[in-house]
């Protein structure tokens, strides 16, 4: 019982997102994909109100937290109504399924959740704010005290309405936030697709995270909610070309990219460095880039202010380009999920039939830059990244992976938009 | 009927209605293969296929360590007085041992508890911590007396 009350609590943070219903492109999709992008641009401005309720010493009551909550939910609009034929939803249903079997009978939990997300949500919702004292306490140094506060926030606030944290619950969380993002992704690009075939390419896409976080047991960890933000922020990119507002989605998704994962940094850089080369919208790109490098400047900030700072400290490790083959060799073993490269292989193959390879540049360019991202990330420090690759690569590759068939699934479109 | 223009088209292997059911047909038959080799990952992580006692019970085909951790945590919270110092591992050879995992996984599933690091029930630990919780084996310490035993190892206590 606990378990869905906390569920529950999570999920209504999408009310804080009510606001993206007001951008007309999010009006124009179909209410699934609503429905999920404004859960994305709910739990990153429902996380920003929590920290400056923390800066402001406002402990996380529930009046504290619900009344902004609903204050926001009062923005909510009626979107277009657009006919959906319920037999395309068949494969996403059961992939829904299958992964919430996994998250359920705990075949896909990751440690991390009972090592330091867990605890740190379970600190922060007792404490009523983000505990700084507790993520200075130097014992816990192994929790990656300055690791970027969303995922433990979004439980605490959960925690809110459960009276406590559900471990359960989070493994369910990340199996939702690969249907949010396959469903998100589906309905941007049904204009330019066609709702079967866009239908097709988000069951591949929600194929392929469900396998891919099976296989490196990601659940109840950040990476789940790192895939929906960097795949809202793609799609909406790469679909809703020139429209502010699929920009403004991408600039929020960024936001949360940026909050949730020390490389959601690198990769939200990567998306708008891509953007930038395929499109060459420059006041676009520096306008969508305000809002993520504020907030993650607001978190270093604090980081530094609370002598924390262990991932963001610059310099710290040196770089060993000398290692590059090795790990190379390394992270390409990693990267077949031990399934033949089949993820990879499943994303290549529609370009055998593509349309438009050049609408896919910029997906192929997040693509491309994302494994460049990761290979440059394991080629720092004294120690041999062997174990790194191995403990980290399948989950942090898995958004090449999707960058990948947002990629094929552009270059097999209807319309140019070049 | 392509409409566009040749130079922004792919590769025309095939006539355009069958490529339109081909771009149709391949990310099914990719999703499908996927689904396939997920239920084989999941298969391979051992029965019983519904319910699991720990979150940790399937995630790989051998039982994971930190599974009785899991389990003892839980039935030792009752009995910890709010504030007390606790700490938590595996004993090697009747000893405390560097664990982070138990460790840190006590710090999440004991919050109305001081969780401190295994080495603060070390022989020369001064003052030693009020609780142990030890996972699997036996702790022996001089100052540590067993206040409850359970499957999945022993709590002990040192009085102040």
């Amino acid at each position: 019982m606990m378990t869905a009350i906390w569920l529950v609590g999570v999920a209504a943070m999408a009310l804080f997102g009510a606001y993206a219903t007001r951008f007309a492109y999010v009006q124009r999709l179909e209410r699934p994909a609503r429905i999920a992008i404004v859960l994305a641009c709910g739990l990153v401005t429902g996380s920003v109100v929590m920290a400056l309720e923390s800066l402001v010493r406002l402990p996380w009551s529930r009046a504290a937290l619900w009344i902004p909550m609903l204050a926001m939910a009062c923005l909510w609009r009626r979107g277009e109504r657009v006919v959906m034929r319920g037999w395309t939803w068949a494969g996403m249903a059961v992939v829904a399924a299958l992964t919430g079997y996994g998250s359920l009978t705990g075949r896909q939990t990751i440690a991390d959740l009972l090592f330091f997300w867990g605890p740190k949500a379970v600190h922060f919702y007792g404490a009523e704010k983000i505990d700084f004292g507790f993520l200075a306490v130097p014992h816990y140094f192994l929790m990656h005290s300055d690791y970027p506060p969303l995922l433990p926030l979004v439980y605490a606030f959960g925690a809110v309405a459960a009276h406590g944290v559900s471990y359960w619950g989070a493994l369910l969380f990340s199996s939702l936030c690969l249907v949010a993002a396959a469903v998100a992704f589906r309905g941007t690009a049904r204009p330019a697709l066609g709702e079967t075939r866009a239908s097709a390419f988000a069951t591949l896409l929600a194929a392929a995270l469900a396998y891919g976080l099976a296989t490196s047991n990601a659940a109840g960890g950040a990476d789940a909610l790192l895939y929906l933000f960097a795949i809202v922020a793609v799609s909406a990119l790469t679909f809703g070309e020139g429209d502010r507002g699929a920009h403004a989605v991408a600039a929020i998704a960024l936001t949360g990219l940026v909050l949730v994962k020390v490389e959601g940094l690198p990769f939200a850089l990567v998306i708008l460095g891509a953007y930038l080369l395929a499109r060459r919208r420059v006041t676009a790109t520096l306008l969508m880039a305000i809002l993520p490098l504020a907030a993650i400047a607001a978190w270093v900030l604090a980081v530094y202010y609370h002598h924390i700072a262990d991932a963001y400290t610059v310099g710290q490790k040196p770089l060993h380009p000398e290692r590059l083959g090795e790990v190379i060799r390394w992270t390409a073993m990693r990267a077949s999920y031990r399934a033949g490269w089949l993820p990879w292989i499943a994303g290549l193959a529609p370009f055998a039939l593509a349309k438009n390879v050049r609408r896919a540049v910029f997906p192929l360019l997040v693509a491309a830059g994302t494994i460049a991202a990761t290979l440059f990330f394991y080629l720092q420090g004294d120690e041999s990244p062997r174990w790194w690759i191995a403990s980290s690569a399948e989950r942090v590759l898995l958004t090449s992976v999707a960058a990948l068939i947002v990629a094929a699934a552009s270059s097999s479109g209807g319309e140019s938009m070049c | 009927v392509d409409e566009h223009p040749r130079h922004l088209t792919g590769y025309p292997l095939v006539r355009t209605e069958t490529r339109e059911r081909l771009q149709t047909a391949v990310p099914i038959v990719g999703a499908v293969l996927l689904c396939a080799m997920l239920l084989g990952r999941f298969h391979e992580r051992r029965a019983p296929w519904f319910g699991a006692e720990t979150l940790l019970d399937h995630v790989a085909p051998e039982e994971h360590q930190a599974r009785y951790t899991l389990l003892l945590l839980d039935k030792v919270r009752p009995l910890l007085p709010k504030g007390a110092y606790v700490t938590c591992f595996r004993p090697v050879n009747g000893k405390q041992q560097d664990d982070s995992g138990s460790f840190l996984t006590a710090v999440g599933l004991l919050p109305d508890q001081e969780v401190l690091p295994p080495f603060t029930a070390a022989d020369d630990s001064n003052p030693p911590v009020d609780y142990v919780v030890a996972v699997g084996g036996p702790f022996v310490h001089k100052r540590y007396t067993r206040v409850a035993t359970f499957p999945e190892g022993a709590l002990y206590h040192a009085p102040r």
